[in-house]
């Protein structure tokens, strides 16, 4: 049989589409099956990739833990003050997570393809975090053995963020191709650049006190009654692969 | 052959596009499976640390643009890349299965008859 004019090349093209449309019915099982096949290769390429825990990689990470530990001593003043006002303890979140790896990372689609999936208890909607409590997004599809997590930076990813050591907060939405933006920030408010970004309780989509980003440049329009910024993500900084899925905050 | 004839004559259905067989379509589906796996697991696992002015190196989509820029007209190269490439595509992203076939398929068809019609490239 010949494909002898571009009739042909189109029922080919239409046959071959109708095969892989169908594939929807059970796309979580073929794309698991695929991912089990590549997944060593994947996670070699990553590895020479990052070229491994570089110096400057591990002191980023060590700043980060840093900064995350003065917005936990900053959180526990202020919970303090709170405690003396109201004369009631408070029993400090803690998280149980999973160490996962990352594999594969999708530029055009800001997401990260990690080794954990269902049967390891992975559920849609989990907080993805690296060892230094930076956010690095949550947990979209889940997979068998794998899933994707949707970067902070994701144009779906959107939740309440607030300014460390001021009383500011806004909303956090992913602008795609790793940027995102603080916006809904009053403008009376002091927002400047080089202010710490992170995570709060309201909308119950992340635990507190998560490091996000660092506001980078701020804009702001007469006709606005808001100000907005746009933030350089921390989590774009850590490339030590190694990251953990928040399943439980008690 | 199409191009004897007037463009205003004939619509793209009716021309004689070159021509490839079954059995080469699977051989150089294979190919193409084997090369397009490698590239796009270099490019989501390898690629994905190193940018070029903020840009992740697209390398998937490079080599698709080369093939049908630069394949002879009777090799059918560019249908079956289109095919190949948008299933990896399609498995390796977010997206429903079909998004990345059905996009790479209709570009291909595009170009194909475009360069049937306006464009001539030396082929070697």
């Amino acid at each position: 049989m010949q494909f002898s004019s571009l009739r042909s090349r189109a029922v080919l093209i239409s046959l071959i589409l109708i095969l892989v449309v169908s594939l929807n019915l059970f796309s979580s099982s073929v794309r698991n099956f695929f991912y089990s096949l590549t997944s060593p290769a994947l996670s070699f390429f990553w590895e020479k990739g990052s070229g491994g825990e570089s110096e400057t990689e591990l002191l980023r990470s060590q700043v980060h833990s840093l900064v995350q530990r003065l917005v936990s001593l900053e959180g526990t003043e202020e919970e303090n003050e709170q405690l003396r006002k109201a004369l009631n303890l408070k029993i400090p979140e803690k998280f149980e997570f999973l160490e996962t790896h990352i594999l594969a990372r999708d530029p055009g689609e800001d997401s990260i393809l990690i080794d954990v999936g269902e049967k390891q208890g992975v559920k849609s909607g989990m907080p993805v975090i690296t060892p230094s409590s930076v956010l690095i997004g949550k947990v979209g599809e889940v997979l068998e053995d794998f899933s994707k997590v949707l970067l902070v930076s994701h144009p779906e990813v959107s939740f309440d963020g607030k300014v460390v050591g001021k009383d500011i907060s806004g909303l956090v939405k992913g602008n795609g191709r790793f940027g995102a933006a603080f916006s809904l920030v009053s403008k009376e408010k002091s927002l400047e650049k080089g202010d710490i970004v992170v995570t709060t309780k309201l909308g119950l989509v992340f635990p507190e006190n998560l490091l996000v980003g660092e506001v980078q440049s701020l804009s702001s329009n007469p006709a606005d009654p808001f100000q907005s910024a746009t933030l350089f993500l921390l989590s774009e900084q850590e490339n030590l692969g190694l990251f953990f899925v928040i399943t439980t905050v008690k | 052959m199409a191009s004897s004839k007037h463009l205003s004559t004939i619509s793209f259905m009716e021309y004689d596009a070159p021509s490839f067989s079954f059995g080469s379509f699977f051989k150089t589906a294979l190919v193409l499976f084997i090369v397009f796996t490698f590239l796009i697991m270099a490019q989501i696992s390898f690629l994905a640390h190193f940018t070029v002015f903020g840009f992740v190196p697209h390398v998937v989509l490079f080599l698709y643009i080369l093939i049908h820029i630069f394949e002879k007209p009777t090799s059918g190269l560019g249908t079956v890349s289109a095919l190949v490439a948008g299933i990896l595509l399609d498995l390796y992203s977010s997206k429903p299965f079909g998004f990345y076939t059905a996009l790479l398929s209709a570009g291909s068809l595009a170009i194909t008859i475009i360069k049937s019609y306006y464009v001539r490239f030396p082929h070697f």
